[in-house]
């Protein structure tokens, strides 16, 4: 209750202090009065009564002070002198927030895109209580088992430490029918799979445990609502066709990209007994949710008793581990070391700008030095002065901050659409929220109180020495080694930032030079997925691949076509090869086969992609069924395999896993150049080719090499699979060059943003020797006057100026060199390929890349020349009588 | 005993005491209530203003007083302090208290 009627007082400032005014008045007119009355004259009287009420100043402020909280009051009257002071320095003021605030929309954007791929936790119900529940083969292979439909029903008994375990089963694209075809990404799910994660509709329902007897239900994601329905509500409940068979939309979900990119549609699995035991997919790995008190090491004693019992009764489990760890944790396990890499860039150009808001504040404070020295010597107190530059610095901080916030909301906004998808694994879920705003508080907090009280203990000193001498407050030894300090972070931590941005740089320009193997210049790929019942066995597959291949070949332009399971820079199936001639493997060893990718491709593919073969021949018209099963490999699967010897006319063992091929033993009739299989940043993948005809999917991609604009060839390309089967559309037609340029999207990414805080640093740096350079100019003005007053040369007086920028430069360089040094020796390989462990930031490029050090080095220095030239060229035309006038 | 500037807080609370004292009586103006205490107290007690105002803004602010512009005997302007019924309780319960008090101090003057 007292704190409101403090503050109404507060509202009614002004008609209070009129009140306390008139009042005090009125008290000394009926002294007055009294005075008359005891015999003074009128006039006396009124002197007497004014003198006798003594200081009536004080008695108003000590009333006032009785409503106010005397802090309160301090703070806006510094708050107002503050203002005013940065309204009549327009530019340092605007210099200040403006530096303060790129470096706070920096380090609030890095944050929080880290924040949201990183450390948030999942946005589900209870999302400590899920776990990514699965098991792994023994090394060397360790890959995530794949386990039948039946196999995986039996962990809900096994696992009581559970209180439901999900999986998302397999994905693939369908044809869904409305008025046109589409082709949609559907992904098989157990009907508790929402439940599970604790996902509730947007619309409609989600899935329930009647979903899971063969109901042919079907949930959307909001944005294939969005793109298919236009969010229209009659869509719930309508019945549509996929892969001709009806379905009947019961629910809209929330797009979703946490646990990997979200499908279209998501439709239920068949759980009855009959329907498992038909069933030939299999599930990786499974979500579970904690049942109330069960911990997580529960499930994994669990798991591990039920693959001991299965690998009791079937060899093949034997030696299987069991894997029981957090969601979240399980699917943030990608590279996090770009982002932890970008963290630390943007802290330091948080620090940089800090840092050269810091050597403004003190040039500032220098130049009001005598104002605080006289008014400490009038008696002003050392805490008033303090509060002062506190003040004045929140109202740089403040206002730079929350414009840091604002711009950080914009570029996660614009960051969440220019990332690559591999890049930000959650980009729909980014946002700017308390947490980093609660972190650009505290940097301010932390620059407001370095900005002001270590300027204030310079000024003081400062200002002592500039009373005593009668002249300006300017460069006292302390001041110029703090304000040498200053600049000389500046200019290292520019170069750690110049130096970053030219490693990355040299790194984009190796990769777009890089070779790919394959030709992606006029090349087109077109992919289509046959589904349903019409396109199940392999002749339908191959008929239409055919007389895909034939109508492409006749367009226009078109010099060669050819169908592809998958093609560069797309991967493709894997397989495991091996050799049935090699040796034995002593007993209990098992044998290492090779990992390939693995793709079934058409007569003449490989001169439509443009990848020579280097030995034997390619696959052609007589790999048919019926003949030999033919392969061709790459030189990598050759060097590994048969290090040393020719592998053509070798037989080996394929056997495909995620692959819809049987396991066969093949004949390996040529060599292929290595392609370029996911990124141009990768280690070589053994390839393996076979023969469409003989290995013919449902999934197809047609190259087509040849002359024509993008459309014309899409159109084309379309028009050439809608006369075979109109029912099932082009999921998508690139050229290839697209490919290739999205593919160098990650490096592309990165460099912007390495370059970009680069770009910041060298500003920032710029401002900062050029204020502190402009300002050691106008305080030794005098000094100059004097000189040139004495016969000094202006151009002495110039290049005098240049040595302290250069040697400001110079100093900053070598820090800097030594920073950029000592980060790439932490650093070690973490931005570097490592097969098998990470994946690489920079392409054939060190850390410690002499081109890009030296280049940042012998930038900052020019840099610091060219700042530090403007002021100088100012100090050779200071007019010796002004100058000397002035003071 | 003379009170003019900011006394300590043992007498903040005793100024506030007696001007809310002079109130029971009836409203009075920041000038009468000063004189009151002066001739009550037969000049003991000389309340300055920079004492006084600040004391009956601080009655304000408690609520245990509310002012009033009116007119003064002297036929001058002038602001009439009024003690409220939360006023009086005050009063009567920090009038015992301060009895206790000074009965206290007597006796360690008197004994001690």
């Amino acid at each position: 209750m007292e704190l409101l009627r403090r503050i109404a007082a507060w509202w009614h400032a002004r008609r209070n202090a009129a009140d306390l005014q008139a009042e005090l008045e009125a008290h000394r007119a009926h002294a007055q009065d009294e005075l008359e009355r005891a015999g003074h004259a009128a006039l006396d009287a009124a002197t007497e009564s004014r003198r006798r009420m003594g200081n009536v100043l004080l008695a108003r402020e000590d009333s006032r002070d009785v409503w106010m909280v005397r802090w309160a009051d301090r703070l806006a009257q510094h708050a107002r002198y503050g203002t005013r002071a940065l309204v009549r320095e327009p530019l340092y003021a605007l210099t200040a927030i403006l530096t303060l605030a790129l470096g706070c929309a920096t380090t609030i954007t890095i944050f929080s895109i880290v924040d949201s791929e990183l450390w948030r936790p999942l946005p589900y119900s209870e999302p400590d209580r899920l776990l990514a529940v699965y098991t792994r083969a023994p090394a060397p292979r360790t890959d995530v088992d794949g386990q039948s439909l039946a196999e995986f029903l039996d962990w809900r008994e096994a696992l009581p430490g559970l209180q439901s375990v999900a999986v998302a089963g397999d994905r693939r694209r369908r044809v869904m029918r409305l008025d046109h075809a589409e082709s949609v990404s559907a992904a098989a799910v157990t009907s508790n799979y929402f439940s599970t994660l604790g996902r509730t509709a947007v619309a409609g329902r989600v899935f329930t445990p009647a979903d899971a007897v063969g109901a042919n239900t079907l949930v959307l994601t909001n944005r294939s609502w969005t793109r298919l329905f236009d969010r229209a509500s009659s869509a719930i409940g309508r019945s549509v066709l996929v892969d001709d068979q009806p379905f009947v939309i019961v629910g809209v979900v929330a797009d979703d990209d946490v646990l990997g990119p979200s499908p279209d549609v998501f439709l239920p699995i068949d759980e009855r007994p009959s329907a498992v035991a038909r069933s030939s997919a299999s599930v990786f790995g499974s979500i579970g949710r904690l049942a109330d008190g069960a911990t997580a090491a529960e499930v994994q004693s669990q798991l591990e008793a039920l693959l001991a019992r299965r690998s009791a009764a079937d060899e093949k489990w034997r030696q299987h581990s069991a894997w029981v760890e957090d969601l979240g944790a399980f699917y943030t396990r990608l590279d996090a070391r770009a982002l932890y890499f970008f963290l630390a860039a943007s802290v330091f150009v948080l620090v940089l700008a800090a840092t050269n808001t810091a050597g403004l504040v003190l040039s500032r404070t220098l130049r009001r030095a005598p104002e605080f020295s006289l008014r400490g010597a009038l008696g002003g107190g050392g805490g008033a002065i303090a509060g002062q530059l506190l003040v004045e610095a929140a109202l740089l901080v403040i206002p730079a901050c929350a414009l840091g916030v604002f711009v950080a909301m914009q570029a996660v906004a614009f960051t969440g659409q220019v990332a690559p998808e591999d890049f930000l694994q959650r980009g729909t879920r980014i946002a700017v929220d308390l947490r980093s705003v609660a972190l650009a508080g505290v940097v301010a907090l932390l620059a407001v109180a370095a900005m002001s009280f270590v300027p204030l203990r310079l000024a003081r000193r400062a200002g002592r020495a500039a009373i005593g001498s009668g002249a300006r407050a300017g460069e006292t030894p302390a001041v110029g080694r703090a304000r040498g300090a200053l600049l000389t972070t500046q200019v290292a931590l520019t170069v750690v930032l110049l130096a970053g941005a030219g490693v990355f740089l040299k790194s984009f320009a190796k990769m777009v030079d890089a070779p790919l193997g394959f030709n992606a210049e006029a090349a087109w790929s077109a992919r289509i997925s046959l589904s349903g019942d019409r396109y199940a066995d392999a002749s339908a597959q191959r008929a239409f691949a055919a007389a895909w291949t034939e109508r492409a070949r006749a367009i226009p332009g078109v010099e060669t076509a050819a169908v592809a399971t998958s093609s560069p820079l797309m991967s493709g199936w894997l397989a495991q090869a091996s050799d049935p001639e090699a040796p034995a493997p002593a007993a209990g060893e098992p044998a290492a086969p090779l990992r390939t990718i693995y793709r079934a491709v058409g007569a003449g593919y490989f001169d439509a992609i443009g990848t020579p073969i280097v030995e034997g021949r390619a696959l052609n018209e007589t790999d048919v069924p019926g003949a030999p099963i033919a392969a061709v490999v790459n030189q990598e699967f050759a060097r590994r395999m048969f290090p040393g010897e020719s592998p053509v006319g070798r037989r080996i063992h394929l056997a495909p896993f995620r692959a819809p091929v049987a396991a066969e033993d093949v004949v390996i009739v040529g060599v292929a150049l290595d392609i370029k299989e996911i990124s141009v940043n990768e280690v070589a993948f053994s390839d393996v080719y076979t023969s469409f005809a003989q290995h013919p999917s449902g999934g197809i991609e047609l190259i087509v090499r040849g002359h024509g604009d993008d459309d014309r060839m899409s159109a084309a390309l379309r028009g050439a699979a809608g006369d075979i089967e109109p029912a099932i559309p082009v999921t998508s037609v690139t050229p290839l060059s697209r490919r290739v340029y999205n593919s160098l999207q990650g490096a592309r990414f990165n460099l912007a943003i390495v370059g970009g805080f680069a770009v910041a640093a060298l500003l920032i740096a710029a401002i900062g020797i050029y204020g502190a350079m402009a300002f050691a100019v106008t305080a030794r003005r005098r000094e100059f006057g004097v000189r040139l007053a004495l016969g000094a040369a202006p151009r002495e007086l110039v290049a005098r100026s240049l040595r302290s920028a250069g040697r400001i430069g110079v100093a900053g360089g070598i820090c800097g060199l030594a920073v950029v040094l000592a980060g790439a020796y932490w650093l070690g390989d973490a931005l570097y390929l490592v097969p098998g462990q990470h994946s690489g930031m920079l392409y054939q490029t060190r850390t410690t890349d002499p081109a890009a050090l030296s280049a940042a080095v012998v930038g900052v220095i020019a840099l610091a020349l060219l700042a530090g030239l403007l002021p100088a060229l100012r100090s050779s035309r200071v007019d010796p009588t002004s100058a000397l006038r002035s003071e | 005993m003379s009170i003019t500037n900011t006394p300590p807080d043992l007498l903040r609370g005793t100024v506030d005491l007696l001007v809310l004292r002079t109130l029971v009586n009836g409203p009075l103006h920041g000038y009468a209530i000063a004189q009151r205490l002066r001739v009550v107290s037969d000049d003991v007690l000389q309340v300055g203003e920079s004492a006084l105002y600040p004391s009956l803004q601080r009655l304000l602010l408690k609520r245990w007083a509310k002012a009033e512009w009116g007119t003064s005997e002297n036929n001058r302007k002038a602001r009439f302090y009024t003690i409220t019924a939360a006023g009086r309780k005050y009063l009567a319960a920090e009038r015992i208290e301060f009895e206790r008090m000074l009965g206290a101090m007597a006796r360690v003057m008197r004994e001690a």
